[in-house]
């Protein structure tokens, strides 16, 4: 089965910044989670997948066709989903008027099966209670899904999601995964976060992103294997540890080069993932 | 409220939700009363598309005013009472169609259990309010147990509303008769 | 309760067969039984509920269109037009009060003196440019990014938006200047401000709006403040030569609008 999306060293510059600096990445389906911290690059990269922007080089394929082209980049966004990092909402407007305008821009016409349409998706979300209230006088989780409804229009067969788990308390965030793993069923789902627990719970591929640059792409468990032997617990921060913290019980999780002797437990996808990127940190001080 | 599936919520609670904009509530109330309702107008008007177009408007009617149910009472009855008049409403636009049994004879032989039930719910006045003639049980019925007011009454049945009036103090004289 | 409905009874109820009293009987017992509700309603006729079910939805969900859709609709605007019409930001009602007032004030000026008629004439033209740029756009419209991402055309929206703000702005614009008792004179603002708006259109395919429709303005400003602290300027015949500027300025950019291809050399340009 060919992938939904390749990305072939993609570069992008803002100004000053340059976001992406060849980035190569393949998203097949399922769910593919997108790591790294802040300034990454990870929204560009959604951005761009997204047709929002266009890459400075390189090329993107998605579903066989070039988003470069402007036929084929309404065939694609016509089989495409986005939920944007902060999405927003017209004034005034409630859940059911909100997702039926984006039906509209999806040209999901006539209004019947169009509103047919919108009912399916907010049930999809589990919002049918509140279809009639106003989108912005709701919670940010539920505003969330408000753009998730939207973003599942049409059923695509792609899903672009923004760091779709931000800003939400733990129970919120649990049901968003659960319908994110839902929405990944039979389509390809890209989201970008920077909780590995989303990673872990929710991807069976994982891309780590770092100054607009590919670190990893792989399993989440190839991921937490990377600090295999790397970790440790002790009752200190450890001097010899790259990165330490200190855990619930009291006791300090190291990670890095142990001292000779001493026990390491089984790494975890995060452990995997701040070795990776702590140790790109140092490389670019030195 | 969270705790107790929806399907197991009273009446009165499922109104307040659906005055909330709870369209899931809208759709268990509909499951739940849609059907008594659309066989009691029937009884009432022998068009199905006209009795479908009053169900509906009904419930639309409930969905917008929900907030206005005062908490006494029987929702079922409240729904009642605006089915009835957008019932009433609808008739006066169209030509009416009066269900086939008010033309027929009043029944002629009623089963034991039936006469058990009558004595049930009305007593003696059951037995009485059935040997009315079909006219008179039509006014009877929709003045004394649809709650209509008379001029309601007049347009539901298509007559005048002297003559609702005239009929009513004969089947008041009739049953008094009978339980005197 | 004592008693309730038997399932004979429920069916001869349900298909009319059963007798005046008992049918009352079953009535009123079902305003106060939820069982017996449940009974009777496995006798009703289902595929009719589900209908009528469908329909409900439809009126309770179907956004009410705003006076800006059914405006449209009249006009023989599709009602899916209608509707994202309606949604641009400077339709809404705080923005239209905005340039409500701002033309009132103006008028008031102009309605007093010779100076308030010029002040009116050089305010006028901007309405139509402003009310413009609230239409489409990054800062202006919340649902922009998603927007950008799904398959209907940027371009015509971004235009159908223009028309309509720029329909609704004029004709506001209009009915403030039969206040202003100048006679034609004050629609002479007309011209120049869809001169200004055809401007800020050609420039919308190389920068965003609100970068056009600033720029536009701040020449204008510019141009005004050159010119009108001469006394001398006799506004009349200024206005009078600007008329003809103006039209060539506005068919101009219409032409270059509507006749060249909307469609971009790569998409990357796209603000």
């Amino acid at each position: 089965m060919s992938p939904t999306v390749v990305v072939n060293d993609v570069t992008k510059r803002f100004a000053r910044t340059q976001a992406l600096a060849g980035v190569t990445v393949e998203v097949s389906a399922g769910v593919t989670g997108l790591l790294g911290p802040n300034g990454a690059g990870k929204t560009t990269l959604l951005r761009i997948l997204a047709t929002v922007l266009g890459p400075d080089s390189g090329s993107v394929r998605t579903l066989g066709l070039d988003p470069a082209d402007a036929r084929d980049r309404t065939r694609i966004r016509r089989s495409l989903g986005y939920l944007p990092q902060e999405p927003g909402f017209q004034r005034g407007f409630s859940v059911f008027e909100f997702v039926d305008y984006v039906a509209i821009l999806k040209e999901l016409t006539p209004a019947r099966q169009r509103h047919d349409e919108v009912r399916r998706v907010i049930a999809a979300v589990d919002l049918t209670s509140v279809s009639g209230k106003r989108v912005r006088a709701l919670s940010g989780g539920m505003r969330r899904r408000v753009a998730l409804a939207a973003a599942l229009l049409g059923d695509p067969q792609l899903l672009v999601l923004d760091e779709p788990t931000a800003g939400l308390d733990p129970e919120q965030r649990l049901r968003f995964r659960e319908l994110v793993s839902q929405a990944g069923e039979g389509r390809a789902v890209l989201l970008s976060t920077h909780q590995t627990e989303d990673v872990a719970a929710l991807c069976h591929h994982v891309v780590v992103l770092h100054e607009g640059l590919v670190l990893f792409r792989g399993s989440p468990s190839e991921l937490a294997q990377r600090a295999e032997g790397h970790v440790w617990f002790a009752e200190d921060r450890d001097p010899s540890a790259r990165i330490a913290w200190r855990t619930g019980d009291g006791s300090h999780r190291n990670l890095g080069d142990p001292p000779a002797g001493v026990v390491t437990v089984p790494p975890t996808l995060e452990d995997g993932y701040l070795l990776l990127v702590g140790a790109r940190d140092e490389e670019a001080a030195a | 409220m969270t705790d107790m599936p929806a399907e197991e919520l009273a009446d009165a609670v499922l109104l307040a939700s659906v005055a909330d904009g709870d369209r899931n509530g809208l759709e268990l109330l509909y499951r739940r009363h849609a059907p008594w309702l659309l066989l009691r107008l029937q009884h009432r008007c022998a068009d199905p598309g006209l009795v479908d177009e009053v169900v509906q408007d009904t419930f639309v009617a409930v969905w917008r005013s929900a907030g206005r149910y005062d908490g006494r009472g029987e929702v079922a009855a409240w729904i009642w009472g605006i089915g009835v008049r957008r019932l009433v409403d609808a008739l006066r636009r169209q030509p009416r169609r009066l269900p086939e049994r008010s033309r027929r004879q009043p029944a002629l032989e009623l089963s034991a259990e039936e006469r058990v039930l009558l004595g049930v719910e009305y007593g003696d006045l059951g037995g009485a309010l059935d040997r009315l003639s079909p006219e008179l049980h039509a006014v009877v019925q929709a003045t004394v147990l649809d709650g209509l007011t008379t001029r309601e009454a007049a347009r539901l049945l298509g007559i005048p509303q002297g003559t609702v009036k005239t009929r009513m103090m004969r089947a008041r004289a009739q049953l008094r008769e009978e339980l005197a | 309760m004592t008693w309730h409905i038997t399932p004979e009874l429920a069916r001869s109820y349900a298909d009319g067969s059963a007798a005046g009293a008992p049918s009352s009987s079953v009535e009123a017992h079902l305003l106060a039984c939820d069982a017996c509700r449940a009974l009777v309603a496995s006798e009703a006729p289902a595929g009719r509920l589900d209908a009528v079910w469908a329909e409900i939805q439809e009126q309770v969900d179907a956004p009410r269109p705003t006076w800006v859709e059914r405006l449209l609709t009249r006009l023989g605007v599709s009602p899916a037009d209608a509707r994202l019409l309606s949604a641009a930001p400077s339709l809404q009602v705080s923005w239209l009060l905005g340039l409500v007032a701002v033309l009132a004030f103006a008028a008031a000026a102009a309605s007093s003196d010779e100076r308030g008629l010029r002040a009116f004439l050089l305010v006028a033209p901007l309405v139509p440019v402003i009310a413009v740029a609230g239409a489409y756009g990054r800062r202006i419209d919340p649902t922009y990014e998603v927007t950008r991402s799904t398959p209907y055309p940027t371009y015509r929206l971004l235009l159908l938006r223009v028309v309509a703000v720029l329909s609704v702005s004029v004709a506001l614009t209009a009915v403030v200047s039969l206040f202003v008792g100048a006679g034609w004179m004050a629609m002479a603002w007309l011209l120049p401000s869809l001169a200004m708006v055809g401007v800020v259109l050609v420039l919308t395919r190389y920068v965003e709006l609100p970068v056009a429709a600033g720029s536009v303005v701040a020449g204008y400003a510019l141009a005004v403040t050159a010119m009108v602290p001469r006394n001398e300027v006799d506004v009349v015949a200024l206005a009078e030569s600007t008329q003809l500027v103006s039209l060539s300025v506005a068919v101009a950019c219409l032409a270059v609008v509507v006749l060249s291809p909307a469609r971009r050399a790569a998409f990357r340009r796209l603000p």
